[in-house]
């Protein structure tokens, strides 16, 4: 059981790392990264301060 | 709740825009010292009491023609977007050359906030500026500020909430005392900014007067009738209006000489002990861009980067490669233990742990490269590289320009290739998205570090900094010969400002730094675990299910195919092929697929280095081919990511497709020559 469910875990994460990169790809983001000071980011989340 | 105010940030490269843009934001975009860093638009927002802001981060600009693709964008945002004010900021310590832009931005008529920036090293030349004057002279708001100290943000942000629907604060006032008086009909001193000779001020008058006439509508008749006067291509063929024969030539080099001398008024009133040069800077820089002192300045500069790479980085990774022996370890006993499979076993073990876990290791030289780096980028030198680069590439007939992405492809290839944009001409923009991959990149360190470390012992850190010479002296070869093969070539004269030197800021760096680490984890938990469970496939699995001997799997029969390509640059291991065709995910994969291929559990440690040694050794793989093998990897195909934008930049598949051959001919020409010549003495 404990087997099935690393070895279902890997796949998940795998899969789901595959969608991401080729949904990025698709919008414009080539950066495998996540980073704000990625010139490949056109926009990122608004933040509010003062 | 007030209405959303949207605010653009205006103003000439390497002023401090992004800077001031992250502090209101507390966005982490890229800032560096040094002009161009910023190559698109960026949105961000932030709330100052009741009011909403939309605050637009634009590309640095010196003026608003539209030459270049920063101009294009800039204008085009301000000229056809709702922006309600303009902050323009503008370098204290540089006002004389700011100002221009200041000038052409109030023309526009739009609302402008002028944002002083920098003024902690106007206060260190021992400058002042007149406070009152200036607002005075320019008709509008300006505020003091320092992004890197932030202070003077909140009343930056007021002016801005107050100024909004305001073109102009005042009557301006003007002495203009070497100046004739004037016999224009109209008196604008009280009403324009600048206010230009009665020739061009009657012109103006009668273009405005003709477009009235005429019907034509535009937001601010004054500023188009000074680019009608200018001959501005864009504004020429917009203007339905025939105003040939008040335009009888361009005015453009009058209105410009205008601005300057009322810009030297302004400078001559405002700025107080203005003769103090930055004596440190000009020390420093008869050393760092001298003619025969530069270049040699410049490789020496780099060769300490590397040694404390090399040096603190290998210290640091003892500790990540013990912690990565006791993963191991705990993952095979607690996989025992529940009784997982061989193949789940063999899958975390061999393929995950190995694989990523041993390119983890190499994270403390990543670290210290890229440590490195943002502090020669912070201090102001890394501009001058350019500056110092620039003669040598004069003299094969090159720009200079070209030499910036070339420098940033140090850290990544991707935005390195995206800031060919800041080349004017297209044919100099193809020649730099073409050889920029050529510089090393962050991704390939680990290679240099694992075959160095393993084959050239007390000769490792030349090995490694020799590939980063090499693949500069490749990029200047190959963008040479492009030269020589373009038939319409045409020199573009370098004109880059060298900023100031400065202390680098210490939270620029942190963010730099932790962008650069939370990146290289990023792509270890994605790309290149992804990337070891693939090899890891390959590797285990044949035609008949899972293999023991990894010569009869998939992984082998697709090495087996392109080995013999490689076999004259003393790469003809099937093993080596998959290691290089791994690479085109991510660099780093390079290094896990060793691991993998060879089964070493922590591939960066002492004992993990002697084992994939023997193994190669059993193969006549010795330190020659080891060299040829990192040669091959600096050189050929970048990674996926890069070739993407690769093909976004180049909006082509054939100059795609000759990227790939143009890197992969050279790769495989290099590592053979070096291979074949090698062999003859060794």
């Amino acid at each position: 059981m404990a087997e099935l469910i690393i070895g279902g875990l890997i796949a998940v994460w795998a899969g789901y790392v595959i969608y991401k990169k080729v949904k990025d790809m698709k919008k414009g983001k080539f950066c495998s990264c996540g980073c704000e000071s990625c010139t490949s980011c056109k926009k990122y989340s608004e933040k509010e301060k003062f | 709740m007030g209405a959303e105010l949207q605010v653009g940030f205006v103003g000439n490269p390497n002023c401090g825009k992004t800077t001031l843009f992250n502090a209101y934001t507390g966005a982490r975009l890229k800032v560096a010292n040094w002009p161009g860093v910023t190559v698109e638009k960026k949105e961000g927002a932030m709330k100052y009491h009741d009011t909403k802001f939309r605050l637009v981060d634009l590309p640095g600009i010196y003026s608003l023609t539209s030459y270049t693709m920063e101009e294009k964008l800039t204008r085009q945002y301000i000229l056809e977007s709702d922006v309600d004010v303009i902050i323009d900021v503008a370098d204290a310590s540089a006002l004389e050359r700011n100002l221009y832009l200041t000038l052409q931005l109030i023309e526009l008529g739009k609302p402008v906030v002028l944002a002083l920036n920098m003024m902690d090293i106007v206060e260190e030349r021992g400058m002042e500026i007149d406070m009152h004057r200036l607002p005075e002279m320019l008709g509008i708001p300006v505020i003091p500020v320092s992004a890197r100290k932030r202070t003077g943000l909140d009343i930056l942000m007021h002016a801005v909430a107050h100024h909004k629907e305001k073109r102009k604060d005042s009557n301006l006032e003007h002495h203009h005392p070497d100046q004739e008086k004037s016999h224009h009909r109209h008196e604008h001193h009280d009403e324009y900014t600048v206010v230009y000779s009665d020739e061009i001020e009657d012109k103006i008058d009668a273009i405005i007067l003709r477009l009235r006439s005429n019907n034509m509508e535009v937001a601010n008749y004054r500023w188009y009738a000074i680019k009608l006067l200018e001959m501005d291509e864009e504004i020429m063929a917009e203007c339905k209006v025939d105003v040939s024969d008040l335009v009888d030539r361009s005015y453009e080099t009058d209105i410009i000489n205008q601005k300057y001398d009322f810009i030297e008024e302004i400078v001559e009133e405002c700025l107080v002990n203005k003769n103090k040069k930055a004596q440190a800077t000009d020390k420093a820089d008869r050393w760092l861009t001298g003619k025969y002192t530069g270049i040699p300045c410049f490789l020496l500069i780099m060769a300490a980067v590397f040694f404390l790479t090399f040096t603190i980085g290998d210290w640091l990774a003892g500790g990540f490669e013990a912690a990565l022996d006791v993963i191991t370890g705990a993952a095979s006993s607690g996989l025992a233990a529940i009784g997982a499979g061989e193949v789940l076993q063999s899958l975390i073990v061999d393929g995950i742990i190995s694989g990523v876990g041993g390119v983890l290791t190499f994270l403390p030289n990543i670290f210290i490269l890229f440590l490195a780096l943002a502090f020669l980028e912070d201090s102001g030198y890394m501009a001058r590289v350019a500056y110092v680069m620039d003669s040598l590439m004069s003299k094969l007939g090159l720009s200079g320009r070209a030499f910036i992405p070339m420098i940033l492809g140090f850290g990544c290839s991707v935005p390195a290739v995206m800031a060919s944009r800041a080349l004017e001409d297209p044919r100099d923009r193809r020649r730099t998205v073409l050889v920029t991959p050529f510089m090393s990149c962050s991704a390939r360190l680990p290679i240099y570090v694992l075959f160095s470390d393993m084959f050239f012992g007390k000769w490792a850190m030349a090995a490694a900094f020799s590939m980063y010479l090499i693949g500069m002296v490749a990029a200047i070869l190959i963008a040479f010969v492009l030269n020589k093969t373009d038939k319409k070539k045409e020199m573009n004269p370098l004109l880059i400002e060298l900023p100031e030197y400065k202390t680098p800021n210490a939270r620029t760096i942190a963010i730099y730094v932790w962008d650069k680490v939370k990146d290289y984890l990023s792509k270890a938990g994605t790309t290149i675990f992804v990337a070891s469970i693939i090899i890891w496939f390959l590797l285990s699995f044949g035609t008949s299910g899972m293999v023991d001997d990894m010569s009869e799997s998939f992984g082998a029969a697709i090495g087996h195919v392109i080995a013999p390509i490689l076999a004259p640059a003393g790469l003809g291991m099937w093993q080596i092929a998959v290691a290089l065709i791994s690479g085109l995910a991510a660099k780093e994969v390079v290094v896990s697929s060793f691991a993998v291929l060879f089964g070493i559990a922590n591939i960066n440690s002492a004992e993990g280095m002697m084992g994939l040694m023997s193994t190669l050794g059993e193969y006549g793989f010795g330190a020659l081919n080891a060299y040829s093998l990192m040669v091959f990897c600096l050189l050929y195909v970048p990674c996926v990511a890069t070739l993407a934008v690769v093909h976004r930049e180049m909006k082509s598949w054939k100059w795609t497709g000759v990227s790939v051959l143009l890197q992969l001919g050279t790769a495989w020409l290099a590592a053979t020559l070096i291979f074949q010549i090698g062999s003859l003495f060794l």
